[in-house]
């Protein structure tokens, strides 16, 4: 390297160091303390690992707190995940996957050098995330509507009508306009002034509209979930005293048996049968754990409470049940995103998802608003780690998207090419990871059984 | 450099063996003709980690001052057994004054806990002395992530004006702990207290990050990982501690604000929340975080006990290895801060076993550098002398330590003046002093000035002395029953206290001093040469101070503790290296050399 020369350009222009020096023999992407290329890309990969774990600690902590908490109150964790819909969940789970795909093809374009390819599938992952974000605007604004909210403001009601859906609504209305006019602007930008900030206001177009694509969507599953909900109760009364009666063997085995083939009626007969067979394990250790069958619920009615209660003087449980019922679930996760988000994606077709859903959100059903406090000081629990770990997921997910402009960025500048690409494939890394968080919060928080 | 041989000629001995340091405008210099404001901004947004170095070292030396002062007023207040001093404001009354004392006394302790933990000690070496000399001692221009590296400094002072500004303005009593359920009831200003201790911690794992990508990645040809200095053996272990524990300090502040803020009640009993599992979470950072503190600076001293002895440092592996091990039992010891908090039985037992394990890396270390120094050329430099004081300083805070890890004797010293003795012999006598003898080993190169050194030893007498004065009192008084965080005591223990805060006026003065010698070095001291005390590392083969890009010319990668190929040069008051005499083939270096005039 020409010294002096070197010195002395860094000297007046330090900060940039891509361009200020004197020592042209290399590529204007190679930073000037790096060696060579594969050096840089190294060590850029080993950064971005090492972030990932530094983010894995990060969440560690939670799941820590949520292991305590689970073991400490299963009945809590047990009941209130019935507030939370998994048709909403699984949805946002096959969201994440699509995009991790997407991002993970992001990369092979960007080896190969198809630039048009490499943009439009960050523009695609970046719509996913504002999906994902729609639907998760839905969940905070029931729970919040329902006063499911942390501990301390932990307020279940029993609301008919708050306004929600005309807040939705004009939600929907305002991010779908305003991401239609910025989508429009980016896009008419790019074709004149500024190609990069064109694509990058583009992108922030289409966010927006997948978010308010999302809110359609998730409130419409969520609605349906509830209607399906009313249509049930009035064969629900009968279920649930066969699923009391009966329900510890047949539920385990039936459910573990027939698994993937008889999904959508396995899922019915679960959902329908869960909570009572719930209440049996309650009604177990009734006397130190409060029979989660009188757990406040945000749509329940007084005759379901009733039977339920009925129910759970039966004592045919034994605690292979509640195993088997438990190795069931476990697999469910696999079973349920297929057929679910098929109904989910087409939230016109009303009738399979409102069967579907409605099985799911039944379960919500059926106990009675009646016995407020029965869990103490505990009940918020669940809702404060619920919204502490969807909540920190979500601002990665926000983050991401903010790192996916930046490489949208660059790549209308014509940054990348198969020699230099490292900035998308650490993204990337950093993408899926915030997806892999979501795979398992889902389990954790909407399929416990 | 000429001698002169028996004959009464002049020969140059070393001929064309001798390596040139070709000398550059300094780094600290700025482009001619650029105004103040120019000049702020290249300092401040630079991506030099040498210029970042300098500024955290003016930083972490603020903070070290403002913590140090509320040391002091901790220690006044102790000097009489009723809680009487810090009484601002007060009234005649002295019920009330009293009362006023002890909420300030709490104030200050925390102040000083927190400021000297948070803002100096984890710092202090990796940031300060670490971002300077760990890319020198690879030969690299610079650190892998430049821009991290700045981003990493931007946050720590983002971070500290938080911290001390919420601390100092409205007082803050939690202790440096924060423990639950007082941090989330007290109206103190946890939540900005937290939100700098979150903003820190990425700090501290964006140069963790930083640290172990350029040691595995930016390594010259022929540096293998057993041939590294020490220094870097230490950092990256500290590095790894920082981006494996500091994130879970991250996330229980952030569940501390959100239960302080929004009652989310994972921490809070009433809300059905459990207070251990902070303890458990906090000190899963907390006790790594000691190692954070305590490893780069026994890498410190592994890199200037053999530079004085002249001497290969004894046992490298060990000490290489010593250091990963003891950051790896760092994450599974942290349950020997709640020996009194519940835990179930076998827990305890378990973390009392190995916490025991812990010392046998420390002490590995503690051998391995008294057999360098055996049978070496030991000379008393300043950086020697505090080498030396750490040496038996960690000693004494590390022997304490296991009295702690026993859990008979825990139940009784536990949360007495024992402990406060016992980690601050670890962590000042260690950290602290390893810390003052790495600037004083190192301030030639970082600012091309020699120092006092006289002065400089003298400095670190009374540093010594003070030290032991101050805090060995301490020890006894915990042995006696005298609890700590108390701003009053019963009149028999005050002789042993009154001993304390007259260490705490000796120890001052010799860190003043230190500081003034160094600080009048900047202005009137003598030039440095490239290598004033003959140290073998990448980093004194470049002139001093260094130039913006470290080195003209790539420089020879030796072993960095030979020392055979090093000759003092009286003209420049420093030595230069030779290259290897190939035509010498196996013999060892002394034969073929002349003697040293």
């Amino acid at each position: 390297m020409a010294t002096a020369e070197a010195i002395e350009s860094s000297t007046d222009a330090h900060a940039d160091d891509h361009s200020g020096h004197g020592d042209h023999d290399h590529p204007a992407w190679l930073a000037h303390h790096f060696e060579s290329p594969e050096q840089q890309f190294d060590a850029g990969k080993l950064g971005m690992w090492l972030f990932l774990a530094q983010e894995v600690l990060f969440f560690t902590g939670l799941f820590v707190a949520y292991a305590v908490y689970r073991a400490n109150y299963p009945e809590v964790f047990i009941n209130a995940h019935h507030y939370l819909n998994p048709v909403l969940g699984a949805f946002n789970t096959i969201v994440l996957l699509a995009s991790s795909l997407a991002i993970a093809w992001a990369v092979r374009a960007a080896q190969k050098g198809e630039n048009e390819l490499l943009m439009w599938l960050h523009v695609f992952t970046l719509g996913c995330a504002g999906l994902f974000m729609g639907v998760k605007t839905v969940e905070y604004a029931y729970k919040i509507d329902e006063g499911l909210l942390w501990a301390s403001m932990y307020n279940p009601q029993h609301l008919t009508d708050t306004g929600l859906h005309t807040q939705l609504g004009t939600f929907f209305w305002m991010t779908m306009t305003f991401g239609v006019i910025v989508g429009l602007a980016g896009w008419m930008l790019k074709g004149g002034k500024s190609v990069a900030w064109g694509w990058v206001i583009f992108s922030i177009g289409v966010i927006l509209m997948s978010t308010a694509a999302g809110v359609v969507v998730a409130n419409a599953i969520q609605v349906s979930s509830m209607e399906a909900d009313h249509g049930q109760h009035a064969s629900a009364d009968g279920h649930d005293g066969h699923g009391a009666a009966a329900h510890g063997d047949e539920h385990g085995s039936s459910h573990a048996e027939e698994g993937h083939a008889k999904e959508g009626h396995a899922d019915d007969d679960h959902s329908s049968d869960g909570p009572a067979a719930d209440g049996h394990h309650g009604s177990d250790h009734a006397e130190e754990a409060l029979a989660p069958g009188v757990l406040p619920k945000p749509e329940g009615e007084e005759q379901m409470g009733a039977a339920a209660e009925e129910a759970e003087p039966s004592e045919d449980t034994e605690p292979t049940a509640e195993d088997a019922a438990e190795e069931a679930t476990a697999e469910e996760p696999t079973a349920e995103p297929a057929g679910e988000t098929e109904a989910a994606s087409e939230p016109a077709a009303e009738g399979e998802a409102a069967e579907e859903g409605g099985a799911e959100a039944a379960e919500t059903e059926e106990a009675p608003v009646a016995a407020k406090p029965v869990y103490g000081a505990n009940e918020g629990n669940f809702f404060s780690i619920y919204f502490a770990m969807t909540g920190v997921h979500a601002i990665h997910i926000f983050a991401g998207m903010i790192a996916f402009l930046w490489i949208i960025y660059r790549i209308a500048k014509r940054n990348f090419s198969p020699e230099f690409y490292g900035p998308v494939e650490f993204v990337g890394l950093y993408w899926h990871l915030v997806d892999l968080v979501w795979i398992y919060l889902f389990p954790l928080l909407y399929l416990i059984h | 450099m000429i001698t002169q041989s028996k004959d009464g000629e002049f020969v140059d001995p070393y001929g064309d063996r001798r390596i040139e340091i070709p000398q550059g405008p300094s780094y600290l210099s700025d482009p001619p003709g650029s105004t103040l404001w120019q000049r702020v901004k290249l300092w401040a947004f630079t991506v030099d980690h040498k210029r970042i170095g300098v500024m955290y070292l003016v930083g972490i030396l603020s903070a070290f001052l403002i913590g140090g002062i509320m040391a002091g007023l901790v220690r006044m207040e102790l000097w009489t057994p009723g809680a009487d001093l810090l009484n601002f404001g007060a009234g005649a009354n002295p019920e009330e004054a009293a009362t006023i004392a002890k909420d300030k006394y709490n104030e200050f302790f925390t102040l000083h806990g927190a400021i000297m933990t948070f803002l100096f000690i984890i710092p202090s070496i990796p940031a300060a002395l670490g971002n300077f000399f760990l890319p020198m001692m690879l030969g690299a221009k610079d650190v892998a992530f430049p821009k991290l590296n700045l981003a990493s400094f931007h946050l720590w002072v983002f971070g500290a004006l938080f911290f001390v500004g919420a601390l100092l303005t409205t007082g803050l009593d939690t202790g440096w702990t924060f423990y639950t359920p007082y941090s989330t009831t007290t109206s103190g200003p946890v939540i900005a207290a937290t939100t700098g201790v979150f903003i820190l911690g990425f700090s501290s794992i964006f140069t963790g990050i930083n640290f172990v990508v350029t040691v595995n990645t930016m390594r010259p040809k022929g540096m293998t990982w057993f041939k590294m200095p020490l220094l870097l053996w230490g950092l990256y272990s500290t590095a790894i501690i920082q981006v494996l524990a500091t994130p879970v300090l991250a996330i229980t502040v952030l569940l501390l604000t959100a239960e302080k803020a929004l009652g989310i009640g994972i921490f809070d009993p009433a809300k059905g929340g459990d207070p251990v599992l902070y303890q458990h979470f906090f000190w899963f950072y907390s006790h790594p975080a000691v190692y954070i503190m305590i490893l780069p600076a026994m890498g410190v001293i592994s890199e200037t006990i053999p530079v004085y002895c002249r001497k290969h440092i004894f046992g490298y592996r060990f000490i290489a290895y010593s250091s990963i091990a003891i950051a790896l039992l760092g994450f599974l010891v942290w349950g020997h801060h709640m020996f009194t908090s519940s835990q179930s039985p076998l827990a305890v037992v378990l973390f009392s076993f190995l916490t025991f394990s812990v010392s046998i890396p420390s002490a590995i270390k503690v051998f391995n550098w008294l057999a360098t120094m055996y049978k070496g050329s030991i000379s008393l430099k300043t950086p020697m002398c505090y080498a030396l004081s750490f040496m038996s300083l960690f000693t004494i805070g590390g022997l304490t330590g296991l009295y702690l890890g026993s859990l008979s004797v825990d139940e009784h010293l536990h949360d007495t003046y024992f402990i406060v003795a016992h980690f601050h012999y670890v962590m000042m006598g260690g950290t602290l002093i390893a810390f003052l003898a790495g600037i004083h080993h190192w301030w030639p190169k970082m600012f091309g000035k020699m120092y006092n050194e006289t002065l400089a030893r003298i400095a670190c007498l009374l540093v010594f002395v003070g030290f032991n004065v101050t805090f060995f009192p301490q020890f006894i008084l915990g042995t006696r029953g005298m609890p700590r965080r108390y701003a009053s005591y019963e009149p028999e223990y005050q002789f042993l206290h009154q001993l304390s805060t007259c260490g705490f006026f000796i120890l001052g003065s010799g860190l003043f001093l230190a500081a003034g010698v160094l600080l009048y070095s900047l202005l009137w001291g003598k030039k440095a040469p490239a290598n004033p005390w003959g140290a073998a590392t990448l980093e004194w083969k470049c002139c001093s101070p260094p130039t913006h890009h470290n080195f003209e010319t790539m420089p020879w990668v030796g072993s960095p503790y030979v020392y055979d190929d090093f000759v003092y040069d009286p003209d420049e008051e420093g030595y230069f290296e030779l290259l290897p005499d190939l035509s010498r083939g196996n013999k060892p270096a002394e034969e073929t050399v002349p003697a040293q005039v």
